[in-house]
């Protein structure tokens, strides 16, 4: 070995950790090397200067600072414990099954009564299938009494249509306005008579003709009129029943 | 000396195995916590102390050491001894102070000469007293003593620690093994280097 390699090792061999072998090296090197002795006693006297220093004493007042601290940490940490416990109990709670499905049935629960309130607040309607898209909602009466109707259940009289006194109704005065209307656009001597059947309900349409106009559009025209109109039914013992009137015009005569 | 302590999850017995002792109460380990103050705070006030090279330093991270120490008394395992994991605490956090030290002397932002060695407790009276030396030996003497804490504190922080244990503290190098958690051998060569850089830095002043 050489005086750099001893010299290297002269730390550990004073401090007595080096392995025995390299410390039997280091010894005999020792013997015959005075500058490495030199460097043993320089790094001794390190050694020595250093446990000199003396001790360094700490200050009263470092336990009384301590406790301040440690009593603040104290006090902290239980504030700090109870949160962290709170927060890991409601995330508990949160995550529980039994809370979801409460909390789901809550809300649904909740939309039903809201939607039953609404509903209510609006009042009933009814749709009817039957009828076109446009007006499907019917009155609740119409609607009673379409579905008694459909079942058979409704009885004779309230099948008629009920006679709206308001309608117009087709009695002498229009008669009258047709024959005058014939009067004046046909032929003096012209003529035409038809037998029309009326319901009980008062609608009436032409079953024959007895004797035709020369006119044509006479007879479409008197048609178009008994159609669109209503005649007040026959009536029997107090009952409306179906009957058949001859209508006969000619000039300013009619009979029924 | 036997020891005796029992604090929160650790006991010492006899050798410093630190075999777990259950706690009862808080107050009981208040009190466990009191007596290892009492023992170990001179320890640790003087390796930070000599470590940080300032005594207010010192101060701040000795009670940063007991708080970790108290904090942390659930974790002791007795894996080591309860005096190298002290050690241990105290070089990680005077590390760490270094470090942050060293970043604010690049920034420009700190002086140097606030980090003085010296040994405020003691004056010069109190060593002539002590030492039975002359006037003029005792100066000598504390201006070697500075000029030595002055070279001290201008080894690498790992340097610093590594020769402060072995040759203030007396501890063996396997124990500053196991506190500053690295292998023997790097401790050798820490120390070596540590004390080689000492001896140039002085360069013949300690005679």
């Amino acid at each position: 070995m050489n005086c750099r390699t001893i010299k290297r090792e002269l730390s550990a061999f004073l401090d007595e950790v080096l392995e025995a072998n390299c410390a039997t090296v280091v010894s005999e090197h020792l013997e015959t090397c005075a500058g490495c002795r030199r460097e043993l006693e320089r790094l001794e006297a390190l050694r020595e200067a250093l446990r000199s220093l003396g001790p360094v004493t700490a200050p009263d007042y470092l336990h009384h600072m301590l406790e301040m601290r440690l009593s603040n940490e104290l006090r902290e940490n239980w504030k700090t414990r109870l949160k962290e416990a709170w927060q890991y109990q409601w995330s508990r709670i949160r995550t529980t099954e039994g809370i979801w499905y409460l909390t789901r049935l809550a809300g649904t629960a909740m939309t039903f009564i809201l939607f039953t309130a609404i509903t209510a607040a609006m009042g009933p309607l009814y749709i009817d299938l039957q009828t076109s898209a446009p007006d499907r909602t019917v009155p609740l009466q119409q609607f009673r009494m379409n579905v008694l109707k459909n079942l058979g259940l409704l009885p004779l009289d309230a099948q008629r249509k009920p006679i709206n006194p308001r309608e117009p109704m087709l009695n002498d005065e229009y008669l009258v306005r047709f024959g005058q209307e014939v009067s004046r656009t046909g032929a003096a001597e012209d003529t035409f008579s038809v037998v029309a059947v009326v319901d009980r309900s008062g609608t009436a349409k032409i079953q024959n003709v007895l004797e035709y106009s020369s006119d044509s559009s006479l007879l479409s025209d008197f048609n178009d009129m008994i159609s669109s109109a209503r005649f007040r039914p026959a009536s029997y013992n107090g009952r409306a029943v179906d009957s058949r009137l001859v209508f006969t015009f000619s000039k300013i005569s009619v009979y029924d | 000396m036997q020891d005796e302590i029992a604090l929160g999850n650790f006991s010492n017995d006899g050798a410093e195995t630190g075999h777990a002792a259950k706690v009862q109460t808080c107050s009981e380990a208040k009190l466990a916590f009191e007596e290892l103050f009492e023992r170990y705070h001179p320890m640790v006030f003087q390796l930070v102390c000599r470590i940080l090279g300032d005594r207010e330093e010192a101060l701040d991270i000795a009670q940063e050491v007991f708080l970790t120490i108290f904090r942390k008394r659930d974790r002791f395992r007795g894996e080591s001894s309860l005096k190298t994991w002290i050690y241990r605490i105290s070089i990680n956090r005077a590390a760490n102070r270094c470090r942050w030290w060293n970043r604010l002397r690049r920034r420009g932002t700190v002086s140097l000469d606030a980090h003085l060695g010296q040994d405020r407790n003691q004056t010069l009276f109190e060593t002539l007293e002590s030492e039975g030396r002359s006037p003029e030996d005792a100066v000598l003497l504390q201006e070697r003593r500075h000029q030595l804490e002055q070279s001290l504190l201008q080894l690498p922080v790992q340097q610093r620690i590594a020769v402060i244990m072995r040759d203030v503290e007396g501890l063996s190098y396997e124990e500053i093994a196991e506190s500053m958690q690295v292998s023997l051998g790097t401790i050798k060569s820490r120390i070596a280097r540590a004390r080689e850089e000492l001896k140039r830095r002085l360069n013949g002043a300690l005679g």
